[in-house]
């Protein structure tokens, strides 16, 4: 009975830091259905699951993705609230769609929805597409916009499209954008679509929409991180920006910790802090937001965040921006 | 009664220890690893074998191979080499030749007889990616290679005359450096006498 109660009990949230309990949020994680899924992220997905598991991966990898699973996950490393990801790359990572996120957030009081919308045959599609996604910004709970240029093949500078920015900025909606190559097959990865700087039309044209540079413009294919001086420059001049940190510090990207330490002393240096906010590109394999969580930590003490400097990018900006209320 | 089986048969054939004249066989099932050996030994030291083994019923190799009596004493100790071919579904579809080197032991105790596998197993595939761009469909074709470290021990127990029955542990490292999970096994064995 004891043990029941133990296993049933909440569990709980927050991380230890210097002394003082942090509250956690990871604004980028994914949800999603098997069959939606692209052939490459179907074997990335298989990939993280040992030997025989990922031979009939699908009820796992769906138990993992669903809400139930991810809220495990959070659990697991004390998160307190995440933000699950739409997405519309049909010839990269696969479809998330806007209704299945809804589905999703609507379980749990600590998650929300990052919207997005298709932008093929965006000549033909373009309204019909940028009514659905104001239709899906009006659930309260769904909260911000996700971009990525490299999966979806439109080039960042590209006019056409620039009405997603201002839609996004009229309901308040803060824009998440993939930034730098991806290890993905499908992708673009051609500077127009993977190098934000060819956004800077858009940022100067709709300075009330906030744009989150995802990954901070690491170079995932070549393992290199000279190209995050692109995401610094953009944050340092334009008020508008934001930077977020997930995936190149994991395990396989970088294994003793160096590039996400170095991005943190860059950032902590050149008085970044406050543009910062945490996300993992989780949930990945069980463990992995727990482990890319404590990753972040570790960096953070090393580069010499204050307890209040990283609650900031844990969570105190995404807050903010996000105009979340308090938890629980 | 005493039940020497190991002295009833001389130089017995044996699939699970390898090695021995005359044939010998088993079929295991178990998780996730299942399959079944044939093998007939044509003289004292050689002899041929027919397998094929599955995993959780994605992942299929048949091989067929030689094995050859290293040493015979108190302990037998035989080695094989394989060729075989390797299909496996899902989201990693893999078609390719293989090849398996391997050592086999085991020690009889009367009825009882503890035995080991350890081999090393390599092969070949093509990995096919379709990317639909907003031009073409671009093919890319990948070479792969997959390298798996073969390991179990069990405990084959004589149940009557030439048949046993064996519990292994299997605790392969499937495609290294991937984690691997440890799986077990029940085999009926027929244990032939030349």
């Amino acid at each position: 009975m004891i043990l029941f109660w133990l296993a049933c009990s909440a569990p709980e949230l927050g991380i230890m830091y210097d002394g003082a309990r942090l509250d956690v949020i990871d604004m980028h994680l994914h949800t999603g259905e098997w069959g939606d899924i692209g052939e490459g992220s179907q074997r990335y997905l298989t990939s993280r699951f040992p030997f025989p598991f990922g031979l009939t991966p699908e009820s796992l990898v769906e138990d993992t993705l669903s809400a139930q699973g991810i809220q495990r996950e959070l659990d697991k490393g004390g998160l307190e609230r995440g933000f699950l990801y739409s997405v519309y790359a049909p010839r990269s990572v696969g479809v998330s769609t806007n209704e299945f996120v809804i589905s999703q957030i609507e379980q749990s009081d600590r998650l929300y929805g990052i919207a997005s919308l298709s932008v093929e045959e965006w000549e033909n599609q373009g309204e019909e597409q940028l009514s659905a996604l104001n239709e899906a910004l009006q659930h309260p709970k769904m909260i911000g916009v996700k971009l990525a240029h490299t999966h979806q093949h439109f080039r960042m500078d590209d006019p056409r499209y620039y009405p997603i920015y201002e839609l996004a900025g009229n309901n308040q909606a803060p824009v998440y954008i993939h930034t730098g190559p991806s290890p993905f097959p499908g992708t673009n990865p051609t500077e127009p679509y993977i190098n934000p700087l060819y956004l800077e039309e858009a940022i100067e044209m709709f300075p009330q929409t906030q744009f989150v540079l995802g990954h901070m413009c690491y170079d995932f294919i070549n393992r290199k991180s000279d190209t995050m001086e692109r995401c610094y420059e953009l944050a340092a001049r334009y008020d508008n920006i934001w930077l977020e940190p997930s995936a190149f510090g994991s395990r396989s990207s970088d294994p003793e910790g160096e590039v996400l330490a170095e991005a943190y002393t860059y950032v902590k240096e050149n008085n970044l802090i406050d543009k910062m906010i945490f996300g993992s590109d989780g949930p990945q394999s069980p463990g992995f937001v727990a482990d890319y969580t404590e990753r972040n930590i570790d960096a953070m003490s090393r580069a010499g965040y204050t307890a209040d400097e990283a609650e900031r990018v844990l969570s105190g900006t995404a807050k903010e921006l996000y105009n979340l209320p308090e938890y629980p | 009664m005493k039940f020497l089986l190991f002295e009833l048969l001389n130089n017995p054939a044996d699939s699970i220890g390898g090695g021995g004249k005359g044939t010998a066989a088993h079929v295991q099932v178990g998780t996730a690893w299942q399959g079944f050996r044939l093998q007939h030994g044509f003289s004292d030291t050689w002899g041929w074998i027919v397998e094929a083994q599955s995993v959780s019923w994605e992942r299929w190799q048949p091989s067929i191979g030689l094995s050859a009596i290293w040493y015979e004493g108190s302990v037998r100790i035989t080695g094989s080499i394989l060729g075989g071919w390797l299909t496996q579904s899902g989201p990693y579809p893999w078609n390719g030749p293989s090849t398996e080197g391997r050592i086999q032991l085991s020690k009889p105790f009367g009825r009882l007889r503890p035995w080991l596998l350890l081999g090393s197993k390599h092969s070949l595939g093509n990995l096919r990616t379709e990317i639909q761009t907003q031009d073409e469909l671009l093919i890319e074709d990948t070479l792969q290679t997959e390298w798996t470290m073969t390991g179990s021990m069990g405990l084959a127990i004589g149940i009557h005359k030439e048949w046993e029955l064996s519990l292994g542990i299997d605790m392969p490292w499937v495609n290294y450096p991937n984690i691997t999970i440890p799986g077990a096994h029940v085999a009926i064995a027929y244990r032939g006498a030349p």
